[in-house]
């Protein structure tokens, strides 16, 4: 993955955390239902995140162009540095003023041997680094003292209109672990918008301080490179220098010391340095070079030991190539094996951490869903607001013409009990209606006609039988086929909210010569009669 | 192929993908569609005609279609429909007499339910039809039985208990004979495996549907899988934050540390307890109850006295077993103590393992009955730093200093996984944890998961500012793999 890629990856997983996984689940699937071929099992880990990204809603992208511009041009800026620093570095070391040459050994010191060891220590850290592989963990130690030293000093040394105006920086930096703030803004236990602030950044600080453990010397990595590009152009930029000096000008070199270093040392040494390039350009200074280029201060001037220091013109080639080799070149190996490495490391990228883990447990499972199309509608009508009632019966009526709603179990008997001792009438023929024949009830119906108008209907019902519109139906056909006479409904062996639903719904007919009694409240009437 | 064919073909494919729910007014359906389809959305009431439209409820995978329950309004007069049929349409098949039924009837007051429900049985939806066993069978339903038939569509008897009453053997001796497909299926208890054999009992009217209904339960049965591994990610995020959760406070100096002190400790609590209760909506949201979630959690959060997470019941009912507690600590201790023997070569005499193995043990009495995390004043330490300066004092506290807190929060994640696992989507009540659950999940974790978690938890408390994401993974590895084990015979049940 590219830095930007995974810098982007961050910033989705990050504000993923907030969101609920519902919405995720949705949000994947919708991606993967695009392009299915993509998401299978054996796809790698690293492709899947990269298309996964590519294929997030253009409103969830997270625009990290503005960081990597800025990776890019604190590279610029190193890169300018190193050329300023080893520009000026090597103008200072070559300066020539035709009153004593230019010597040899701070060049030697800082753009060979320094340089050297600098690539010496950077190759150890970076096989450190490789060898260390997920060892290292996340840690801002070094962040907190240098906080600490702030807020002290900002606190010891600045008005309070002053820390006011900082108040934003101070929270940022009070929300690292351990840093006491003062005394006036502990007294405020009610959440202050700075304590919010500090809380959020002390979230973010753990938060990256977590994730970062998931990459394991990518940063060192970015670091070493920058260090390595700053090295380079400062080795670049001392050599051109060197060059353009030489052409340019006529330049007298030697070397002089206060330390007692004798020519065959410093001869051995430059043989040493000159070892990579001898056999290619042949420019190791000579024995006789070196006796013939030795100056010393005296009182007034410099005076070389040798026989002249006219013939010094073949330390510049030495000078030049022992910087090249020595100091150029390991750091331009160094760049190139790390950046291998980070590419390498970088394509095996994300790590499994559990959100990645559960972004591509989303992005591999089917999702099922209950959905309703749309919702039900219900019946959300208020409840009728005169339930069927009592009815009183005319006085001269002697016999009521019966149904049986959908077989109810009651026997002849029981119906010319209830009848009986209730009202005081006697049951016809017992008629059957509700059930698959209409036959009963079309009978029912026409020996209504031989009814007296004021004699009674009566329907017996089972009240855990739900009235529905065929009960309406055969209510209405009544009224069809006659007169306003009384119709009694008697339920029985129902509970309480089965008899509240026949009421009600008996209501809703609104017929005021429809009643319902409750067969079991009827038995008690009875008994209290008798 | 003709368009008639092609319409047939069409029809035939819509009739393997779809049930609709039907019976007569206040028996139960939209309970049965409700369970059935996980949804709670369903308008579920005592009172008569809740449904008074036909309502599809489709469940998709990654959006295809994979089959659709209807719930439907109730049968009000299929008797009078059935009349209107003979007379009107006798002397044509039955499917077409039904179709001019509905053709006629459609948009009118009457026989508006009975065109509702005719909706989807026209366009070749199998039938549950939903009786209840609580009220004795009476002849009349075979209006509705013969009317149902007439759409040739496989029926499917759901004998649904909604009283206490049961008549079970009436309702068989009379429609075994007829319709010999039929289940008893109880809408507010019914779990997983009652689902699983409702929908394969369709395969029994209709052995053609086998495949197609096959397909439907693998999906629903990996569906659950996916949510237990969702449900073990989300108990892993919430032992996470619990044994991670640190808070500091600073106060001046001349405050009361001691009622700081107090004031954090019930805060940090407080914390705790959210912590948990939050776990337990996102697993009820997870497995769709979430219209019930927040009643629930509430009254639980609220039952200080037995069901609070630092009761002391509730530490001895979901704590590890103290012999379990120091067993595993003291593995640990002298598995550390073991490395330092290793690490001087034996010349210790293996007195790191002895020595650890009794700090372990040490630390797991300790840890035992410490319910409760305690604030500590550090202010001290940073007056020596600033010298003179007012900067207050710091109190902290956290991470929760007892091995057996996060082991108490598993338990009791576990039992309320559990519960929303099985609760039924028509019933509104939250069902009750089973306690038997703690016994399964304890015969189901090794000593060796104890070890994991117990060095997983240590781990974390260790590096509570930055718990290592690879701790965290393994973590919720041994959470998913322990659910998994509990509900391993499940699948097979």
């Amino acid at each position: 993955m590219h830095l930007a890629e995974i810098l982007e990856l961050e910033a989705r997983l990050s504000a993923d955390r907030e969101r609920e996984d519902d919405e995720l689940w949705r949000r994947e699937r919708a991606i993967v239902a695009a392009q299915p071929e993509k998401w299978r099992e054996d796809t790698p880990r690293n492709e899947q995140t990269r298309a996964w990204l590519r294929a997030l809603p253009e409103d969830e992208r997270t625009d990290t162009s503005g960081w990597i511009a800025g990776l890019r041009w604190s590279r610029r800026a190193l890169l300018l540095a190193g050329v300023i620093v080893g520009g000026g570095l090597a103008a200072g070391l070559l300066r020539y003023d035709g009153t004593h040459p230019i010597n040899v050994l701070p060049w030697i010191a800082i753009l060979v041997i320094l340089p050297l060891l600098t690539s010496v220590v950077s190759a150890i850290a970076l096989i450190a680094l490789q060898r260390s592989g997920t060892s290292r963990r996340g840690d801002i130690s070094l962040f907190i003292p240098i906080a600490r030293v702030f807020l002290w000093l900002s606190e010891r040394f600045t008005d309070p209109s002053t820390r006011q105006r900082m108040r934003g920086i101070r929270a940022r930096l009070a929300s690292t672990e351990g840093f006491p703030r003062s005394g006036r803004e502990s007294k405020q236990r009610k959440p202050s918008p700075a304590d919010e602030d500090a809380s959020r950044w002390r979230s973010a600080v753990e938060s990256y301080r977590t994730r970062r453990g998931a990459y394991p010397g990518l940063e060192a990595r970015i670091a070493f490179s920058a260090a390595q590009l700053f090295s380079i152009a400062l080795s670049v930029s001392a050599l051109v220098v060197l060059v353009t000096r030489v052409v340019s000008s006529d330049l007298a070199f030697g070397w002089s010391t206060t330390l007692s270093l004798q020519p065959e040392r410093l001869r051995a040494l430059t043989d040493i340095l000159s070892v990579p390039f001898a056999w290619l350009v042949g420019h190791a200074p000579s024995e006789e070079l070196i006796e013939a280029t030795r100056y010393v201060r005296l009182e007034r001037g410099y005076t070389a030991t040798g026989a002249s220091s006219t013939g010094s013109g073949p330390w510049w080639s030495f000078l030049f190539w022992s910087a090249l080799c020595w100091g150029l070149l390991p750091r331009v190996a160094l760049l190139l094996v790390n950046e291998g490495l980070r590419r390498r490391y970088q394509r095996a990228l994300p790590p499994l951490t559990p959100d990645v883990e559960a972004l591509l447990h989303r992005l591999r499972t089917p999702l099922v869903e209950f959905e309703a199309e749309r919702e039900d509608p219900g019946d959300d009508a208020p409840l009728p607001l005169s339930p069927a009632r009592e009815i009183e019966l005319p006085q001269d009526a002697r016999r009521a013409l019966v149904f049986r709603w959908r077989d109810a179990a009651f026997d002849d008997a029981t119906i010319d009990a209830i009848l009986a001792r209730r009202h005081g009438l006697r049951s016809g023929t017992l008629h059957d209606a509700g059930g698959l024949s209409f036959e009963s009830e079309d009978t029912g119906l026409a020996s209504l006609r031989e009814l007296d108008p004021l004699d009674p209907v009566a329907i017996f019902v089972e009240s855990w039988e739900t009235p529905d519109r065929a009960m309406a139906r055969l209510i209405e056909r009544i009224r069809r086929a006659g007169t306003n006479r009384p119709i009694l409904v008697f339920g029985s062996a129902g509970d309480a909210a089965d008899n509240s639903l026949w009421r009600d719904y008996l209501g809703q007919l609104h017929d005021p010569y429809l009643s319902f009694k409750p067969f079991e409240e009827a038995n008690d009437e009875q008994r209290g009669e008798q | 192929m003709s368009s008639a064919a092609n319409n047939e073909l069409e029809s035939a494919n819509r009739q393997r993908a779809s049930i609709a729910v039907v019976g007569r007014v206040n028996r139960g359906k939209s309970s049965v569609v409700a369970t059935l389809t996980e949804n709670r959305n369903v308008k579920i009431s005592h009172k008569a005609r809740t449904t008074t439209e036909t309502v599809a409820y489709p469940v998709r995978v990654d959006g295809e279609l994979l089959f659709t329950v209807y719930d439907t309004p109730g049968f009000e007069d299929a008797a009078g429909a059935i009349r209107w049929v003979r007379e009107h349409a006798n002397d044509l098949p039955p499917q077409q007499a039904l179709r001019a039924f509905y053709d006629t009837w459609l948009g009118k007051a009457d026989f508006r339910e009975e065109c509702e429900l005719l909706k989807p049985l026209l366009d070749g939806a199998a039938i549950f039809y939903v009786v209840d066993i609580s009220t004795p069978y009476r002849a009349n339903h075979q209006a509705e039985l013969l009317f149902l038939s007439w759409t040739g569509a496989p029926i499917v008897i759901v004998l649904n208990q909604i009283g206490e009453e049961n008549h079970l053997e009436s309702w068989r001796e009379a429609l075994a004979s007829t319709y010999p497909v039929s289940l008893r299926f109880d809408p507010y208890r019914a779990g997983w495996p009652d689902r699983r054999r409702l929908l394969m009992t369709i395969t029994e009217a209709a052995p053609h549907l086998e495949a197609d209904i096959r397909a439907v339960i693998e999906a629903l049965a990996f569906e659950r899988q996916r949510r237990l591994r969702e449900a073990g990610r989300i108990i892993t995020r919430m032992l996470i934050a619990a044994v991670t959760l640190h808070r500091n406070v600073v106060i001046d100096e001349l405050d009361e540390v001691e009622d700081h002190q107090r004031s954090l400790e019930r805060e940090f609590h407080e914390e705790l307890r959210r912590l948990e209760a939050s776990a337990w909506q996102e697993l009820q949201r997870l497995y769709l109850h979430e219209g019930a979630a927040a009643a629930h959690s509430q009254l639980r959060f609220e039952d200080r006295e037995a069901g609070d997470l630092f009761s002391e019941k509730t530490w001895e009912e979901h704590g590890l077993d103290p012999l379990a507690l120091m067993g595993v600590t003291t593995a640990a201790g002298a598995l550390t103590g073991g490395v330092i023997d290793a690490a001087v070569g034996g010349a210790s005499f293996m007195a790191g393992t002895a020595l650890g193995a009794l700090s372990g043990a040490g630390a797991g009495l300790y840890g035992l009955k410490r319910r409760y995390a305690s604030a500590t004043s550090i202010g001290q330490t940073f007056k020596n730093i600033v010298q003179g300066q007012k900067g207050g004092r710091k109190i902290r506290i956290g991470p929760h200093p007892s091995p057996n807190l996060p082991f108490v929060l598993l338990n009791r994640a576990v039992q309320q996984l559990d519960a929303v696992r099985n609760w039924a989507h028509a019933n509104p009540e939250f069902p009750g944890m089973r306690e038997e659950v703690i016994g399964d999940l304890n015969r189901s974790m090794t000593q060796e998961d104890r070890r994991h978690l117990h060095a997983s938890f240590q781990s974390l408390r260790k590096n509570y500012e930055a718990p290592q994401l690879q701790v965290q993974r393994a973590l919720r590895q041994t959470v998913t793999e322990l659910l998994e084990r509990l509900y391993r015979g499940e699948a097979v049940r």
